[in-house]
């Protein structure tokens, strides 16, 4: 789950930054960048499930069928990449948190002031040279800030999971340290909400069940923190390098 | 309220200003109009000419501003305003507040094409070359030109980096060049003692005296022909405002400056020459000697002395 959440976090930034920056930065503001503003706004409240469906169907059996039938040709018809997935599932879950990093990406660029724009520009910068060396590093503190929600989001999340990829029980984990490429994204996986779920809703014992549901809906609220205390206090460097002492 | 009959004090001279007492000043200009009568004129969109000092002619320029104009949107910021700015000199930009002070000097370096609004009229030029000419490459008009702005602006980086931005973004890595030259900028910006021993400190946690002294050096490093300062001390105490007063003086000769203050002491303090603006348009432009002691409009006077509401 840790590695979903950072492949997420690695998917998800860049495509939310890179798309802030165009909304904030380059495009007009107008009828477009508005309507492209709304629909993001709305994607932020579409159910989680309905991501879960678009990845199932796009990632799993659209682009996954394709890689499969380009390099995997020899294991058909036994998909390999053309299934649930760690991969996907990381993919799915970037998908959702995507209009969080917007979002939270816009605010902290509207927040580095103009003046230091103009400063930058007024040294000859070109805009990109501007965006790089001073939007991005001010507006650092307030990006990881999304990223913080992103990931507090992503990582709790279950349903969308239960379509593309995560299982019950699976004796193989995506990283293997003992075979050659280490990482195995087109592997299944466990996953804890998906466990919490399975263990007190499905199982036959509940009663037998509901220790096994506490320890582990700890253990993943332990990991949610965790992954949370870590981006925070990455932030919090930032900001000191950033911010004045007043 | 028992006062308000009394409420005429502009009309009676106050007491001598400083900057007047020590010469003698003649007590009546032949050939003025009354008093207000061309800032009617101006308001009413009437035709007026600059009034430009004899000593104006001839002197060697390094930027020229010929019949310009300036719109944000539909309303006009600057009318009709020609100028030519002496080489290596200070000229000071004077003027009531929201008289298009900052929009001309951001016209220069074309600082206004950031606005959305902004169209432009009329030519300028830097070095005898254009500056609003759609080939003309601003970036490298920038570079050019060093600016200051009113509230001093450093960037999210060290001290060093500060001071070197232009040489960074102009590609130069080596590390003994970017060093020189830091040292350098910040010596001729009086801060090199102050900050010699924490270059690698974040800017933003100096003081605000110093992070104009800062933002200046920064202008200063990439050697540009022209600085433009817009009260490059309103935010300062009159300490850090003499400290720059005297940067300015010695940075007078090498750079040729044009610098907008409300202060009307450190305008004749500093400058070379004085140019008075008003809703737009360049009112009065002349030594600043002569501007202060013997204008040539009573407007400028009324200004100049306080006595302008
Ligand atoms: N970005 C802008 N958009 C629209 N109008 C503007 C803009 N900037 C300035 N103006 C208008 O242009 C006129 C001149 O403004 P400018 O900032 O040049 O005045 P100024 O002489 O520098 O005043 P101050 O002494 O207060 O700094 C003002 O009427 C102002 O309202
Ligand atoms: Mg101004």
């Amino acid at each position: 789950m840790v590695i979903m959440t950072m492949i997420m976090s690695i998917m998800v930034v860049p495509f939310g930054v890179l798309a802030a920056l165009y909304l904030k930065e380059y495009a007009k503001p107008g009828l477009f960048v508005s309507l492209v503003r709304i629909a993001v706004n709305n994607l932020a409240g579409v159910p989680s499930i309905v991501f879960g469906v678009f990845g199932l169907s796009f990632f799993c059996y659209i682009v996954g069928a394709q890689i499969d039938e380009w390099f995997f040709s020899a294991n058909l018809p036994n998909p390999t990449y053309g299934k649930g997935g760690i991969l996907w599932a990381s993919l799915t879950l970037a998908l959702l948190t995507l209009p969080v990093v917007i979002v939270a990406t816009e605010e902290a660029l509207s927040a580095v002031p103009q003046s230091m724009r103009e400063g930058s520009y007024g040294c000859g910068a070109t805009r990109w040279q501007t965006i790089r060396r001073v939007v991005l590093p001010r507006a650092m503190p307030g990006i990881m800030t999304g990223m913080i929600l992103a990931i507090a989001r992503g990582a709790g999340e279950v349903a969308p999971l239960m379509l593309v990829g995560a299982v019950k029980l699976t004796q193989d984990l995506p990283v293997d340290l003992s075979q050659a490429p280490f990482l195995f994204p087109e592997r299944s996986f466990m996953h804890l909400g998906f466990h919490i779920y399975d263990l007190g809703f499905q199982s036959q014992d509940s009663e037998a069940a509901r220790p096994m549901v506490y320890a582990t809906t700890l253990l993943l609220i332990a990991i949610v923190v965790g992954l949370n205390l870590g981006a925070i206090w990455i932030r919090a460097r930032l900001r000191k390098r950033f911010e004045a002492a007043r | 309220m028992n006062e308000s009959p009394q409420m005429e004090p502009r009309i009676d001279p106050p007491a001598p200003s400083p900057a007047m007492s020590e010469k003698k000043q003649p007590e009546e200009h032949p050939g003025h109009s009354k008093p207000g009568n061309l800032f009617q004129t101006i308001e009413s969109g009437g035709d007026f000419t600059t009034a430009l000092h004899r000593e104006m002619n001839g002197l060697d320029s390094v930027v020229e501003i010929e019949n310009f104009n300036l719109w944000y949107g539909k309303s006009q910021a600057l009318h009709n305003v020609n100028l030519s700015l002496p080489v290596g000199k200070v000229t000071a930009l004077i003027g009531p507040s929201g008289c298009g002070k900052s929009t001309l000097l951001r016209s220069v370096n074309r600082m206004n094409d950031l606005v959305d609004s902004v169209r432009t009229e009329g030519s300028m030029t830097l070095a005898g070359e254009p500056i609003y000419h759609s080939g003309a490459d601003v970036i490298e008009l920038r570079k050019r030109i060093g600016m200051v702005f009113q509230k001093p602006n450093p960037f999210p980086m060290s001290i060093f980096e500060n001071v070197v931005y232009s040489l960074r973004i102009a590609g130069i890595r080596k590390r003994s060049i970017l060093q020189e030259a830091c040292e350098k900028s910040l010596q001729r910006a009086g801060l090199w003692t102050e900050v010699k021993d924490r270059l690698k400190t974040s800017a933003l946690q100096m003081s605000g005296g110093q992070q104009q002294r800062l933002c200046i050096a920064r202008a200063i490093a990439a050697q540009p022909e022209v600085l433009l300062l817009d009260e490059p001390c309103s935010a300062l105490d009159p300490i850090a405002t003499g400290r720059i007063e005297d940067l300015i003086d010695e940075l007078q000769g090498d750079y040729s400056i044009l610098m907008v203050t409300h202060n009307m002491q450190q305008a004749s303090r500093v400058s070379a020459y004085t140019a008075f603006m008003y809703l737009g348009r360049l009112v009065e432009y002349g030594p600043t000697e002569g501007i202060f002691m013997n204008p040539r409009l009573t407007e400028t006077e009324d200004y100049v002395t306080g006595r302008f509401g």
